[in-house]
């Protein structure tokens, strides 16, 4: 029989178990961050920790802001890459078991109204106006747009230093034994003419490679959508209008005359490029962001086996219809943040690192000293005037926070277009209307 | 029993003899709430890690925000309501039962053909069962994205191979029905090997005196396995079927590297459905509802085949 000391002792291990495990499941952390004075100034004593988001490493610069942290001691950058799905949904968990933010978030500029309403972003309108006073050659190369995009009832809730766009990557031998010039393709009819004459010579090829893999996205059929014209209300698209009703039927006479390969709908973003730099492509719909992946390709040079025009804002040439489309990127300061002003200063870095971002990845940004750096024909040996002007007229591609649910409608309808179907671009327009408008 | 029957008992046993129960006390002094008490730490931990997540996920799908990221509002089972009556949802839930069904069906007859064949392989062709396991070590994503490149409708094998006896093979993943079948296939190599292994392990228990008797009855080696063996691989049969139709259900590492869920939702099972609600549509909350039904869906089959299993089970 067991005396009570051992019965008593029994229970003692098991309430010292038991409390182990509670204390091993709280979660224990030591508050790194230095102390922030009234004014905002970094403190040189005290250390301070900035937590930034970002979706892509091509986002943050390539130095992981190891020239920052060199030029402000007491402050360490600890950055994170979020697939853009995930941020919103990782930041209100977060929020809901009473966590920090990160200090600096980038994300769709889309998502920053969604972000708005879960509380999470602060205006920086404060940490713009010290910007000008403290960097003001700096700061004076942001283009207007970049913090238009984002001011909300008379706030600035972010900058947008980032915004990619779309353009046609074409093979150049395949082109040239066409005796196709892509200087003088002014339009979507041109486009497609083009595509007529490059299937013409290669009867195996694929004149215009594509990704249309549902869930891959539908950036480059919204931009020929913006480029002709069609008309938006917020991310829904009019497929009645007439710069809509024009793409489903270039899509559909493209499909119709073998210029796409079916199978595209089973391809991915990385498929596509494939076929691209296998030579079974003559054409591709990409990101200038793009071109770093081509020109990293051993044996696929620019000028001789690639180069890269604008998609034409116009459906036949005779006059602008539409506009170049961009999709941007918004960096936002969060409301929990102790160090707003350390946080602007991460975003001057970003700002002054646009070029070297370029170098490793990076799309075009809003910044005009940055848009004529010389450095940047390495990454984008096509970056020309007449890109940049592109480029600076270009707008926003239309969206918003029902976009997640739009670009599934429209992937079942650039899908069914790929694959083939009997109706006329009317009939797909009213079979697929009605589901864009319940959104 | 007196003090002295207790003694002699405990001398012819060695072992003490049970005390008279003492409010809840054995004889060895321990308290019943003692192995509870040890054992909770684990039970918290196994319940916290596994219960909770799906708990909270139910209960998560009875909220909705107003606007994506506002605060989540009970809207009780609107999200249930709106899956329901979304014709996607329908769609998606026919294309599982056929993407389930077909993967049951085709690697069951796989699974049993595979295992006799190495039951009955002599010693020296038994490493083919060590064989047997490697497409299962292989993950789902690896192999769809390799039996994707295989048949590519351009350059994959499979039409390249086809070509080269005058066959021209289709665009398997622009049509719809061999892109489903493409998926099943795919399925069926990733988890064959499981199931010839669950089967082979059943065969290997097989009392052989019921097979010898069956042989000195007349009958053949394919009646013997229809009446005879079969039946007694009930249980392996049963578990192969519950395993592969909750992969088939819930299992997203096929379809979404392979397909996407097309082409125009040929594929789109209620796995995408749910990946698709909740990741590129945003609506976490409608897709925690179709998480919910899934859960429902996978109790509701593993009752059904184990009641349906009964029925064909044999006592050995």
């Amino acid at each position: 029989m067991r005396t009570s000391s051992e019965r008593l002792t029994r229970y003692w291990s098991v309430l010292v178990v038991s409390a182990l495990l509670l204390a091993a499941c709280t979660q224990t952390g030591t508050d790194t961050t230095g102390d922030t004075d009234p004014d905002g100034e970094t403190d040189g004593g005290d250390q301070i920790e900035l937590e930034i988001w970002a979706q892509e490493p091509w986002m943050l610069p390539s130095d992981d802001f190891a020239g920052f942290m060199e030029e402000y001691p007491n402050i360490t950058v600890r950055t994170d890459l979020k697939p853009e799905a995930d941020q919103l949904q990782q930041m209100q968990a977060r929020t809901g078991a009473g966590q920090e933010l990160p200090d600096l978030v980038q994300d769709d500029n889309f998502m920053i109204e969604a972000h708005q309403n879960a509380g999470h972003v602060a205006p920086i309108d404060e940490w713009k106006d010290r910007w000008e006073d403290e960097d003001p050659e700096g700061f004076a190369n942001i283009l207007p747009s970049a913090w238009d995009e984002n001011v909300v009832d008379g706030e600035t809730l972010g900058v947008t230093l980032l915004a990619n766009m779309e353009g046609f990557f074409y093979g150049v031998e395949w082109f040239e034994e066409a005796g196709v010039d892509p200087t003088t393709i002014d339009s979507l009819d041109g486009v497609l003419d083009a595509m007529r004459t490059l299937k013409g010579l290669r009867p195996e090829g694929i004149p215009l490679t594509l990704s249309a893999l549902p869930t891959e996205g539908v950036t480059a059929q919204k931009a020929f959508l913006v480029a002709a014209g069609a008309e938006f209300d917020g991310a829904v698209p009019n497929l009645h209008s007439d710069g809509a009703l024009y793409v489903i039927d270039w899509y559909k006479t493209a499909a119709e005359e073998g210029l796409l390969p079916p199978e595209a709908i089973a391809w991915s973003g990385g498929e596509a490029q494939g076929a691209f730099l296998g030579g079974q492509a003559g054409l591709i719909v990409d990101g200038i962001h793009a071109a770093a992946d081509f020109s990293a390709e051993p044996g696929f040079e620019f000028g001789t086996d690639w180069s890269m025009f604008p998609i034409p804002p116009s459906r036949s040439g005779d006059q602008q219809d539409g506009n170049h489309a961009n999709s941007p990127w918004t960096w936002f300061v969060t409301t929990s943040t102790e160090h707003p002003y350390e946080a602007s200063l991460a975003l001057r870095y970003i700002n002054d690192s646009l070029v070297d971002m370029a170098l490793n990845g990076a799309g075009p940004f809003r910044n005009s000293e940055a848009l004529e750096d010389a450095q940047l024909q390495e990454p984008w040996p096509f970056w020309d005037d007449t890109f940049r002007e592109a480029y600076l007229e270009s707008t926003p591609t239309p969206a918003g926070l029902n976009g997640g649910e739009v670009e599934s409608i429209l992937e079942e309808l650039f899908g069914e277009i790929v694959v083939g179907t009997e109706l006329t671009a009317q009939e797909l327009a009213d079979k697929y209307q009605p589901m864009l408008d319940e959104l | 029993m007196t003090a002295t029957t207790e003694r002699v008992n405990k001398k012819a046993s060695g072992r003490q003899p049970p005390s008279r129960d003492r409010g809840g006390m054995t004889n060895l002094g321990q308290s019943t709430l003692t192995p509870y008490l040890f054992s909770s730490p684990a039970i918290i931990a196994v319940t916290a890690i596994l219960a909770f997540p799906v708990l909270y996920g139910i209960w998560q799908s009875l909220y909705r925000p107003e606007v994506l990221g506002a605060p989540a509002q009970f809207v009780g089972l609107q999200n249930y309501i709106d899956t329901f009556t979304d014709p996607d949802f329908g769609n998606a839930l026919y294309r599982t039962m056929v993407f389930a069904g077909g993967s049951i069906i085709v690697s069951t007859v796989l699974g049993l053909f595979f295992a006799f064949a190495l039951y009955r392989a002599s010693h020296r062709l038994r490493v083919l069962r060590s064989i047997t396991i490697a497409p299962y070590l292989i993950s789902s994503v690896a192999a769809a994205v390799m039996f994707r490149i295989l048949f590519n409708g351009q350059f994959g094998l499979v039409n390249v191979a086809l070509g080269s006896i005058g066959i021209e093979g289709p665009v398997w993943f622009a049509d719809r029905t061999w892109a489903m079948a493409v998926v099943i296939f795919t399925q069926v190599w990733t988890d064959l090997p499981l199931t010839v292994l669950l089967l082979l392990g059943g065969l290997m228990t097989v009392d052989r005196s019921y097979l010898d008797a069956a042989l000195v009855d007349g009958a053949t080696g394919f009646r013997r396995a229809i009446h005879v063996t079969i039946p007694l691989l009930t249980p392996q049969l049963l578990i192969t079927i519950i395993w592969m139709s909750y992969s088939t259900v819930t299992g997203l590492g096929i379809v979404l590297p392979l397909t996407g869920g097309g082409p125009q939702g040929a594929t789109n099972t209620l796995a995408m459905e749910m990946y698709i609600t909740a990741f590129q549509e945003l609506n976490f909350h409608e897709g925690l509802a179709i998480a919910t039904f899934v859960i429902v869906l996978n109790a509701l089959l593993t009752l059904l085949y184990i009641r349906v299993g009964r029925r064909f089970e044999v006592e050995a």
